[in-house]
């Protein structure tokens, strides 16, 4: 398979600290990737590397078989959706300005075209009823279906999702979870997902490949399977895992232990 | 519906806000310069029968300071948004992020120093208040870079503004008693000149400025989500950034050296315009140039008339209006966070 987007050796240092170090893998059409580790592993910069937020990263960064640095910015947006982590508004947008604001990457296109692709990642999202809402006044689990949607304007080839499900209460995250494996569907699997979360489940249910990321480096690259079988995440996060067994759920749930 | 009520007001809709501000603007740049001490009709300017003296005031004296303070409120106004959006801060403005006072230093400087030339026919006083608010901005922006909060860049603008007044004061101190009124007159603000000469001399950056500022205005958009964000979405935040930056200083230099820091503008006039037509700066741009320079205009009116035959200086007008502005802001934000949604 053809890689989407290959990383060799990547490093960084912002402020002459070493946040990421000789970081080595490669993502193909439709896979999804999930990113583990503890706080400040490095999974939040790993992703803005990807899509040169932080240009100051070193070593080669291959995007459909040709160096980041031969796009240009538009071009890699067209390429690469991003929901951040976190984000205050300043400015009093509206969820659907905001949305808009995706189509930057697309001015090429045709006025409808831009409107049909917001009302698309709107739906998709399920948030066609937030859409003249203030931003500033949405809640944690709105903000981050707004964010998702604004990532999924202009169909990306590779989605970067920044902890999509961090501070969301269980409903809100399994509507993550199905918005992802709808947008899976819709793309026929030609969408590839790298996420950064904490949510291990998440993690498991959704990703065909798990990257374990510890003090900048990558510790393990595996499938789902390949983490349940062995102590990976006890040696990431130094804590014990228990798997407690469901029906219908392949993998189960892991739980910390105390 | 073509209106629509929100905190009391009555608000026409962004597109057609943008059209009224443009209307209102060119009213007032029309009118103003035939008010004064000495009222001048308008009819007897269009025929012939203006008399000399009338016509001297009118077409040697009045015309051009309109023509000046509207350049320089629109371009201390666009400074203001532009700063407002590429720092997201509410407060940012040429003056609490110490462009102004950077300005007013090298200003003051030049004429201290007894300097005077020009280069490429931009005068001394031009550059040294350009090379001011440049010396100004580009730690904000180091600092910026550093990924330090909005707040922390304000007060970094704040202190770096706090440096260079007490620099102005100090030339102020060393100044002789001509050299002391002087300065504090230019401080004051004010477009009491004769001729186009100063109009000259601030229009080429004005205009330069707001032409590269409304070329970014999509990008602006982006920027005002923050860095992170208008890069994921395809802005080349470290190409255009600066750019914006160098644009700004072109204009805050080149008003300050010849205007003197008119405080308030760059605060009043992009909040009252966002307020009015939405948060799009493909629109936000031209209403904010078009609001300030109304906004001076009319304040300078107001300076040369309202103790006539004695002047205000139309710095204390504007910053006069700042204080009850913020208490109107801090109202109409709480319906503009729900209502305008453009």
């Amino acid at each position: 398979m053809t890689a989407l987007l290959r990383v060799n050796g990547m490093s960084l240092s912002l402020s002459a600290v070493r946040l990421l170090s000789e970081i080595s893998f490669q993502v193909a059409a439709g896979e999804v990737i999930a990113i583990l580790g503890p706080n400040g592993a490095g999974k939040s910069s790993l992703i803005k590397c990807l899509n040169r937020i932080f240009p100051e990263a070193q070593g080669q960064i291959l995007l459909e078989g040709r160096p980041l640095a031969a796009f240009t910015q538009r071009q890699i947006a067209a390429r690469i959706g991003y929901a951040p982590q976190r984000f205050a508004p300043i400015f009093s947008y509206s969820v659907r300005q905001f949305v808009e604001l995706g189509t930057f990457s697309g001015a090429e296109l045709a006025e409808g075209q831009r409107r049909t692709g917001v009302d698309q990642a709107i739906e998709i999202c399920g948030i066609q009823h937030l859409g003249q809402r203030d931003m500033a006044s949405l809640s944690g689990g709105e903000l981050q279906l707004v964010l998702l949607a604004g990532a999924l304007v202009g169909n990306p080839r590779l989605l970067l999702l920044d902890e999509p499900t961090t501070f969301l209460d269980p409903a809100f995250q399994l509507r993550v979870l199905s918005i992802l494996k709808t947008l899976r569907d819709r793309t026929e699997g030609q969408t590839a997902v790298i996420m950064a979360t904490h949510d291990i489940n998440l993690a498991l249910e959704l990703s065909s490949r798990v990257i374990g990321l510890s003090q900048g480096r990558v510790s393990f690259d595996c499938t789902p399977r390949e983490i349940l079988n062995g102590d990976l995440l006890t040696s990431l996060y130094q804590s014990k895992f228990s798997r407690v067994s469901v029906p219908g759920r392949e993998c189960g749930f892991i739980v910390p232990v105390a | 519906m073509w209106f629509y009520c929100a905190g009391g007001l009555m608000i026409a809709k962004p597109h057609h806000a943008l059209l009224w501000i443009l209307a209102v603007s060119m009213g007032a740049l029309l009118v103003a310069p035939f008010l004064g001490m000495q009222s001048i009709s308008p009819v007897a300017a269009l025929g012939a029968g203006l008399p000399e003296t009338l016509a001297q005031i009118l077409y040697s004296i009045r015309i051009p300071r309109c023509l000046l303070a509207y350049l320089a409120g629109g371009a201390l106004a666009l400074g203001g948004l532009v700063l407002q959006a590429l720092f997201q801060n509410l407060l940012a403005s040429p003056f609490t992020l110490g462009v102004a006072s950077g300005a007013a230093f090298g200003t003051a400087l030049y004429f201290t120093l007894g300097f005077n030339f020009a280069i490429l026919g931009v005068g001394g006083g031009s550059i040294f208040g350009i090379g001011g608010a440049v010396v100004t901005i580009v730690p904000i922006f180091l600092l910026a870079r550093r990924r330090l909060s909005p707040t922390e860049v304000l007060l970094a603008g704040v202190v770096l503004s706090m440096f260079f007044s007490s620099l102005v004061m100090f030339i102020q101190y060393l100044s002789d008693y001509t050299g002391i009124l002087r300065i504090t007159r230019w401080l004051m603000g004010g477009f009491d000149v004769v001729g186009y000469q100063a109009v000259l001399g601030i229009a080429p950056f004005t205009i330069l400025g707001a032409l590269v500022v409304q070329s970014n205005s999509a990008r602006l958009n982006l920027m005002a989500l923050g860095d992170d964000l208008a890069t994921a979405r395809g802005v080349n935040v470290r190409r255009v950034k600066p750019l914006l930056i160098l644009a700004v200083s072109l204009m805050i230099g080149a008003v300050v050296s010849f205007c003197g820091p008119i405080s308030s503008v760059g605060i009043m006039a992009p909040h009252i315009c966002r307020l009015l037509v939405g948060l799009d700066h493909r629109r936000l741009i031209v209403a904010t140039f078009a609001g300030g320079g109304a906004l001076v205009l009319v304040c300078d009116t107001l300076a040369r008339t309202v103790i006539a035959p004695y002047e205000i200086p139309v710095g204390v007008i504007t910053a006069l209006l700042e204080g009850p502005f913020f208490l109107w802001l801090l109202y109409a934000r709480r319906w503009a966070r729900t209502e305008v949604l453009a």
